[in-house]
């Protein structure tokens, strides 16, 4: 179809009408409601600014577009102080991830050893495939100095893909990838570095010399930072351990410090009466993915081997951040640009509708855990069973930890008090029951094979695998917690059942998720420290109550 | 750049991203998801409001204007970037007398 558009000449009727039907796939990026409002009109413009010898829009147009779409389609545009956040965070995103590839590639990739596959070097080069995404990420920042923004963004996008296909690829080499965390960091802070340096963020089509430079700067700063703290906190361990740690903590601290810059700046504008939004914005959009830089070496406060205790490690460090950006991110989601509707006021129907969740949670992992017990799903029933069964390793004589089923419980809880005020609230509970049965489900099925070296079976450490899916509780638990601070803080014009439910919810979610991670506080990744901190003097500060500070 | 494109008559919006490349000397290039993101954000702060509409070779075109509110913001604008170029341009007459004085000795 493409060849025939492009063989009609210039000005043929079926050639414009090829042009459109390319042109209207693109506005599927837009809600329906806006592309029935505002799709023949932005049709014609593509169509008045396409020309009549092209066949297809022109890709920077096509990309605009789709973005823009997106955006709208998310909401963000409405957001005060968002598309300023992204394109301050855009830049720092990118010096983090090419600055992260240069410290992994020159300091921890001559010392690791992909023991996993424990294949010779790939190449003679390689020892695991880390390399080849992190000489794109310095390509990358090299390209935001030396070349077009439009020509920039594309490398952003193929360091991006490059990243995420490493996981995909590494099983058919001799070879291992980095680890998890470390590429989900990179390619995370590739898509904001990619989301923040298009013209529809409000970024600027000819970046200065400075901003140019800046990239490049930033990334070499990292880099020797990194390294730097290396040298004061020598790692301990070896082999692919050795590559977590250096990887993970001591880059966490270096990017922790980026992150808390920052916070210091929008802190610093607030308590001047400045408007601070964009730096704040920035602050929580880079904390995700930098909380995911953790956490410190846990072993002197780990009790190994102990499963009947809820231990915290990476996949805890994950979730917890991601909790704790997300609740910034909500709260900042509050203030809307001028003239946007205002943010939906929770009560209890939101309620509700969270508890619908956390109940399906609650359903999900129960199932998950009840049929593990029976070994199936992956889990080596009979050969098992005597380390399930006997009391053994500090284990409870029904073989699941303590703080597994007390999580569950508590899950079911919070679910029963969340419901009780706005009881079943129609379709869109059923809805989020389902997705939170069979969201929770998936995950912990996920959650298993990755505690078990990405294996579809023969999983024998029921209490060690069990105690990493109850850590998936704390999304339903944050959500639960987040939406009942909400409906507490709008107050008036409540009713008293709803009241006590919210502070009900309130008090279980917190206190469990609270329970679990703050014995392990030493040893939570850096970032996440900082953004709590950020939180806490804000609103100590109460000067960036959603409407009381400046516009930004 | 937007407001001024449309401080003179109604526009469409082609016709804005013309105007603004005219306006800016070649330099600023809107594409069209980004223009229509800020249309709707000028809209929605009262800046800008549709006109009309026509159809043209069987495409619409909906036309916008600046509102009473939004010629107010521009000249406002307008203002402060003609006071900065202004003090610019002050600096620069007293930095060519000085030197003309200390030439003169």
């Amino acid at each position: 179809m493409a060849d025939l558009g492009e063989a009609l000449p210039a000005g043929d009727p079926r050639g414009t009408a090829l042009l459109e039907r390319r042109c209207r796939r693109l506005l599927v990026a837009y809600p329906a409601a806006y592309r029935a409002d505002r799709g023949d009109e932005i049709v014609a413009t593509m169509l008045d600014l396409t020309g009549p010898d092209r066949r297809s829009p022109r890709l920077a147009d096509a990309a605009d577009l789709v973005a823009s779409g997106l955006r709208r389609r998310l909401g963000t545009a409405a957001l005060a102080g968002f598309d300023a956040g992204l394109t301050v965070a855009a830049p720092v995103a990118l010096a983090l991830a090419a600055g992260i590839s240069a410290f992994a590639w020159w300091r921890v990739e001559p010392i690791s050893v992909g023991i996993h596959m424990g294949g010779p070097a790939l190449f003679g080069v390689f020892r695991t495939l880390g390399p080849i995404a992190y000489l794109l990420w310095l390509i990358a920042a090299a390209g935001r100095a030396l070349l077009r923004p439009s020509v920039g963004r594309v490398l952003i996008g193929v360091a991006v893909v490059v990243t995420l296909l490493l996981p995909v690829i590494a099983p058919f080499t001799t070879v291992d990838r980095p680890p998890l965390w470390v590429l989900m960091a990179l390619s995370t802070f590739g898509l904001l570095a990619l989301a923040g340096t298009g013209t529809w963020a409000g970024a600027s089509a000819t970046p200065s010399a400075d901003e140019r430079l800046g990239v490049p700067t930033g990334a070499l700063a990292v880099a020797i930072s990194a390294s730097s703290v290396m040298v004061i906190w020598p790692p301990s361990g070896g082999g692919f351990g050795y590559y977590y740690q250096p990887t993970i903590a001591r880059v966490g601290t270096v990017v922790a410090a980026t992150v808390a810059v920052l916070a210091v700046i929008a802190v610093d504008r607030l308590l001047r009466g400045r408007s601070a939004q964009e730096w704040l914005w920035a602050t929580a959009l880079l904390g995700l993915p930098a909380g995911w830089l953790g956490p410190f070496d846990t072993a002197a406060l780990r009790l190994a081997g102990d499963s009947a205790v809820p231990h915290f490690g990476r996949l805890a460090q994950v979730l917890l951040a991601s909790c704790v950006a997300t609740v910034a991110i909500v709260w900042l989601a509050q203030r809307r640009t001028p003239g946007s509707p205002p943010a939906r006021v929770p009560g209890p129907r939101s309620l509700a509708l969270a508890g619908a969740v956390t109940l399906g949670v609650s359903i999900g992992l129960t199932a998950f855990v009840l049929l593990g017990r029976l070994g199936a799903l992956g889990f080596a029933g009979a050969a098992a069973l005597p380390r399930y069964v006997l009391p053994r390793d500090g284990l409870p004589g029904d073989g699941l930890p303590g703080h597994v089923t007390a999580t569950l419980a508590i899950l079911l809880l919070a679910a029963l008090c969340a419901m009780l005020p706005g009881r079943w609230a129609g379709r869109a509970s059923l809805v989020a029951l389902a997705c939170g049965t069979g969201g929770s489900f998936l995950a912990g099925w996920l959650v298993a094979a990755y505690d078990n070296g990405w294996t579809l079976g023969g999983w024998t450490d029921f209490a060690h695998t069990t105690g990493l899916i109850a850590t998936l509780a704390f999304p339903p638990l944050s959500l639960c917690a987040v939406v009942a601070a909400r409906v507490l803080a709008v107050g008036a014009g409540l009713d008293r059942s709803t009241k006590r439910a919210a502070v009900a919810v309130l008090v279980v979610c917190v206190s469990w998720v609270g329970y679990v991670t703050v014995p392990y506080v030493l040893s939570w990744g850096p970032v996440l420290l900082v953004l709590i901190a950020c939180c806490a003097a804000l609103a100590l500060s109460g000067r960036a109550r959603p409407g009381s500070a400046p516009a930004p | 750049m937007i407001l001024a494109a449309l401080a003179e008559e109604p526009m469409h919006g082609y016709g804005v991203i013309q105007e603004v490349v005219a306006l800016s000397d070649g330099r600023v290039t809107l594409r069209p998801g980004t223009l229509y993101g800020a249309l709707d954000r000028l809209v929605e702060q009262g800046l800008v409001t549709g006109d009309h509409e026509e159809i043209v070779d069987g495409r619409l075109r909906r036309y916008y204007r600046l509102t009473d509110e939004g010629a107010c913001v521009l000249a406002a604008e307008a203002q402060r970037l003609t006071s900065n170029a202004d003090a610019a341009v002050e600096r620069l007459r007293r930095r060519s007398g000085s030197r003309t004085r200390l030439a003169h000795g």
